[in-house]
Protein backbone atom coordinates (compact mmCIF):
# COMPACT_ATOMS: atom_id res chain seq x y z
CA UNK A 1 0.00 0.00 0.00
CA UNK A 2 1.49 3.58 -0.88
CA UNK A 3 -1.20 5.26 -1.55
CA UNK A 4 -2.53 5.81 2.14
CA UNK A 5 0.70 6.46 3.72
CA UNK A 6 1.47 9.50 1.28
CA UNK A 7 -1.66 10.63 1.70
CA UNK A 8 -1.23 10.83 5.24
CA UNK A 9 2.10 12.26 4.71
CA UNK A 10 1.00 14.96 2.86
CA UNK A 11 -2.09 15.60 4.69
CA UNK A 12 0.19 16.49 8.12
CA UNK A 13 3.06 18.01 5.98
CA UNK A 14 1.43 20.84 4.39
CA UNK A 15 -0.65 22.27 7.32
CA UNK A 16 2.17 21.86 9.62
CA UNK A 17 4.36 23.88 7.28
CA UNK A 18 1.26 26.26 6.95
CA UNK A 19 0.55 26.71 10.88
CA UNK A 20 4.80 27.02 11.29
CA UNK A 21 5.39 29.29 8.99
CA UNK A 22 2.50 30.93 10.23
CA UNK A 23 3.44 31.32 13.90
CA UNK A 24 6.95 32.15 13.01
CA UNK A 25 5.73 34.96 10.38
CA UNK A 26 3.99 36.98 13.15
CA UNK A 27 7.29 37.25 15.20
CA UNK A 28 10.10 37.65 12.53
CA UNK A 29 11.03 39.09 9.37
CA UNK A 30 12.97 36.79 7.72
CA UNK A 31 11.10 33.79 6.89
CA UNK A 32 12.18 31.45 9.18
CA UNK A 33 9.21 29.31 9.28
CA UNK A 34 9.78 28.27 5.67
CA UNK A 35 13.16 27.28 6.68
CA UNK A 36 13.12 25.32 9.18
CA UNK A 37 10.58 23.47 7.46
CA UNK A 38 12.66 22.86 4.34
CA UNK A 39 15.68 21.58 7.01
CA UNK A 40 14.00 19.74 9.03
CA UNK A 41 11.81 18.21 5.69
CA UNK A 42 15.54 17.41 4.26
CA UNK A 43 16.88 15.89 7.48
CA UNK A 44 14.28 13.49 7.33
CA UNK A 45 14.52 12.39 4.01
CA UNK A 46 18.08 12.00 3.99
CA UNK A 47 17.23 9.52 6.62
CA UNK A 48 14.96 7.81 5.30
CA UNK A 49 13.46 8.11 1.13
CA UNK A 50 11.98 4.95 1.00
CA UNK A 51 8.65 4.99 3.04
CA UNK A 52 5.69 6.38 1.23
CA UNK A 53 4.46 8.30 4.58
CA UNK A 54 7.91 10.16 4.62
CA UNK A 55 7.84 10.90 0.85
CA UNK A 56 4.35 12.38 1.10
CA UNK A 57 5.30 14.14 4.41
CA UNK A 58 8.62 15.75 3.12
CA UNK A 59 7.40 16.55 -0.23
CA UNK A 60 4.42 18.41 1.12
CA UNK A 61 6.44 19.61 4.61
CA UNK A 62 8.97 21.36 1.96
CA UNK A 63 8.92 23.71 -0.35
CA UNK A 64 10.38 25.49 -3.16
CA UNK A 65 7.53 27.72 -4.02
CA UNK A 66 7.14 29.38 -0.94
CA UNK A 67 10.82 29.76 -0.42
CA UNK A 68 10.67 31.81 -4.31
CA UNK A 69 8.49 34.13 -3.56
CA UNK A 70 9.73 35.10 -0.58
CA UNK A 71 13.29 35.28 -2.13
CA UNK A 72 11.45 37.26 -5.02
CA UNK A 73 9.46 39.84 -2.81
CA UNK A 74 12.57 40.35 -0.77
CA UNK A 75 15.30 40.82 -3.75
CA UNK A 76 15.04 44.78 -2.62
CA UNK A 77 16.66 43.36 0.58
CA UNK A 78 20.06 41.74 -0.72
CA UNK A 79 21.12 41.28 2.35
CA UNK A 80 18.56 39.39 3.52
CA UNK A 81 17.75 37.62 0.71
CA UNK A 82 21.21 36.70 0.16
CA UNK A 83 21.32 35.11 3.82
CA UNK A 84 17.92 32.95 3.29
CA UNK A 85 19.32 31.69 0.08
CA UNK A 86 22.54 30.27 1.58
CA UNK A 87 21.10 28.80 4.55
CA UNK A 88 18.19 27.34 2.77
CA UNK A 89 21.05 25.74 0.42
CA UNK A 90 23.24 25.24 2.76
CA UNK A 91 21.03 23.78 5.95
CA UNK A 92 18.93 21.65 3.81
CA UNK A 93 22.40 19.82 1.83
CA UNK A 94 23.92 19.27 4.94
CA UNK A 95 20.55 18.13 6.64
CA UNK A 96 20.18 15.70 4.05
CA UNK A 97 23.53 14.51 4.52
CA UNK A 98 23.68 14.13 8.33
CA UNK A 99 20.15 12.57 8.13
CA UNK A 100 21.81 9.78 5.25
CA UNK A 101 24.73 9.43 7.91
CA UNK A 102 22.56 8.53 10.73
CA UNK A 103 20.78 6.24 9.18
CA UNK A 104 24.02 4.15 8.03
CA UNK B 1 -4.80 36.40 13.23
CA UNK B 2 -5.54 33.16 14.68
CA UNK B 3 -5.12 29.33 13.08
CA UNK B 4 -8.41 27.76 12.47
CA UNK B 5 -9.64 24.24 11.91
CA UNK B 6 -11.04 25.26 8.00
CA UNK B 7 -7.47 26.77 7.32
CA UNK B 8 -5.45 23.90 8.43
CA UNK B 9 -7.92 21.57 6.13
CA UNK B 10 -7.88 23.18 3.30
CA UNK B 11 -3.87 23.44 3.28
CA UNK B 12 -4.25 19.98 4.13
CA UNK B 13 -6.43 19.01 1.06
CA UNK B 14 -4.71 21.22 -1.41
CA UNK B 15 -0.82 19.90 -0.37
CA UNK B 16 -2.38 16.51 -0.93
CA UNK B 17 -3.73 17.20 -4.19
CA UNK B 18 -0.52 18.64 -5.14
CA UNK B 19 1.56 15.97 -3.46
CA UNK B 20 -0.48 13.67 -5.64
CA UNK B 21 -0.15 15.19 -8.91
CA UNK B 22 4.24 16.03 -7.87
CA UNK B 23 4.09 11.94 -7.04
CA UNK B 24 2.90 11.50 -10.84
CA UNK B 25 4.91 14.01 -12.70
CA UNK B 26 7.84 12.66 -11.44
CA UNK B 27 7.38 9.33 -12.43
CA UNK B 28 6.24 10.29 -15.84
CA UNK B 29 9.62 12.54 -16.45
CA UNK B 30 12.63 10.95 -17.29
CA UNK B 31 14.87 11.74 -14.43
CA UNK B 32 14.61 12.52 -10.80
CA UNK B 33 16.37 15.36 -11.69
CA UNK B 34 14.33 16.86 -14.23
CA UNK B 35 11.13 15.86 -13.12
CA UNK B 36 11.84 18.37 -9.43
CA UNK B 37 13.13 21.06 -12.04
CA UNK B 38 9.64 20.93 -13.92
CA UNK B 39 7.84 20.75 -10.70
CA UNK B 40 9.37 22.95 -8.64
CA UNK B 41 9.48 25.66 -11.75
CA UNK B 42 5.55 24.64 -12.90
CA UNK B 43 4.69 25.21 -9.16
CA UNK B 44 6.22 28.86 -8.90
CA UNK B 45 4.49 29.45 -11.78
CA UNK B 46 0.96 28.43 -10.51
CA UNK B 47 1.73 29.96 -6.94
CA UNK B 48 2.87 33.26 -8.89
CA UNK B 49 -0.29 33.25 -11.09
CA UNK B 50 -2.64 32.68 -8.38
CA UNK B 51 -0.99 35.07 -5.76
CA UNK B 52 -0.74 38.33 -8.62
CA UNK B 53 -3.08 37.65 -11.87
CA UNK B 54 -6.41 36.80 -10.23
CA UNK B 55 -8.50 37.99 -7.49
CA UNK B 56 -9.01 35.77 -4.91
CA UNK B 57 -9.83 35.11 -1.53
CA UNK B 58 -7.71 34.02 1.52
CA UNK B 59 -8.89 30.84 1.48
CA UNK B 60 -8.60 29.98 -2.00
CA UNK B 61 -5.02 31.47 -1.58
CA UNK B 62 -4.59 29.05 1.57
CA UNK B 63 -5.73 26.09 -1.09
CA UNK B 64 -4.02 27.13 -4.04
CA UNK B 65 -0.69 29.08 -2.73
CA UNK B 66 -0.17 27.18 0.80
CA UNK B 67 -1.42 23.66 -0.20
CA UNK B 68 -1.39 22.82 -4.02
CA UNK B 69 1.75 25.03 -4.85
CA UNK B 70 3.75 24.50 -1.12
CA UNK B 71 2.56 20.70 -1.66
CA UNK B 72 3.54 20.27 -5.45
CA UNK B 73 7.03 21.75 -5.11
CA UNK B 74 9.86 20.03 -3.25
CA UNK B 75 12.77 21.27 -1.62
CA UNK B 76 13.71 18.12 0.33
CA UNK B 77 14.04 15.85 -2.93
CA UNK B 78 16.12 18.90 -4.69
CA UNK B 79 18.16 18.82 -1.81
CA UNK B 80 18.48 15.32 -2.37
CA UNK B 81 19.68 15.45 -5.00
CA UNK B 82 22.02 18.65 -4.73
CA UNK B 83 23.64 16.65 -2.15
CA UNK B 84 24.06 13.23 -4.38
CA UNK B 85 25.85 16.23 -7.23
CA UNK B 86 29.37 17.26 -7.21
CA UNK B 87 29.96 21.00 -5.71
CA UNK B 88 30.35 22.58 -8.87
CA UNK B 89 27.32 21.02 -10.71
CA UNK B 90 25.34 21.58 -7.37
CA UNK B 91 25.92 25.19 -7.25
CA UNK B 92 25.19 25.36 -11.17
CA UNK B 93 21.61 23.52 -10.27
CA UNK B 94 21.00 25.80 -7.87
CA UNK B 95 21.23 29.04 -9.30
CA UNK B 96 19.62 27.27 -12.39
CA UNK B 97 16.37 26.85 -10.27
CA UNK B 98 16.80 30.28 -8.50
CA UNK B 99 16.90 32.39 -11.91
CA UNK B 100 14.30 30.47 -13.67
CA UNK B 101 12.07 31.08 -10.74
CA UNK B 102 12.61 34.36 -10.89
CA UNK B 103 11.98 34.84 -14.04
CA UNK B 104 9.03 33.63 -14.01
CA UNK B 105 7.79 35.80 -11.14
CA UNK B 106 8.98 38.36 -13.00
CA UNK B 107 6.97 37.37 -16.26
CA UNK B 108 3.66 36.42 -13.95
CA UNK B 109 3.44 39.45 -12.60
CA UNK B 110 1.38 42.52 -13.97
CA UNK B 111 3.43 45.17 -14.91
CA UNK B 112 3.34 48.21 -13.00
CA UNK B 113 2.66 51.13 -15.20
CA UNK B 114 5.06 54.45 -14.33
Amino acid sequence: MRLLPFILGAGIGAPLRYAIDKFLRAKYVFPVGILIANVIGSFILGYNNTNYFIMGFCGAFTTWSAFMIDVDRELAFRRRTAINIALTFGLSIAAVAAGFALAS
Amino acid sequence: MGITLIDLLLVALGGIFGSLVRWQCIEALPSMGLGVFIVNQAGVFIAGFVAYRIKTSIRQRLFWITGFAGGFTTLSSFAYLLHESTPVSGIFQAAESLLVSLLILKLVKPRVKS
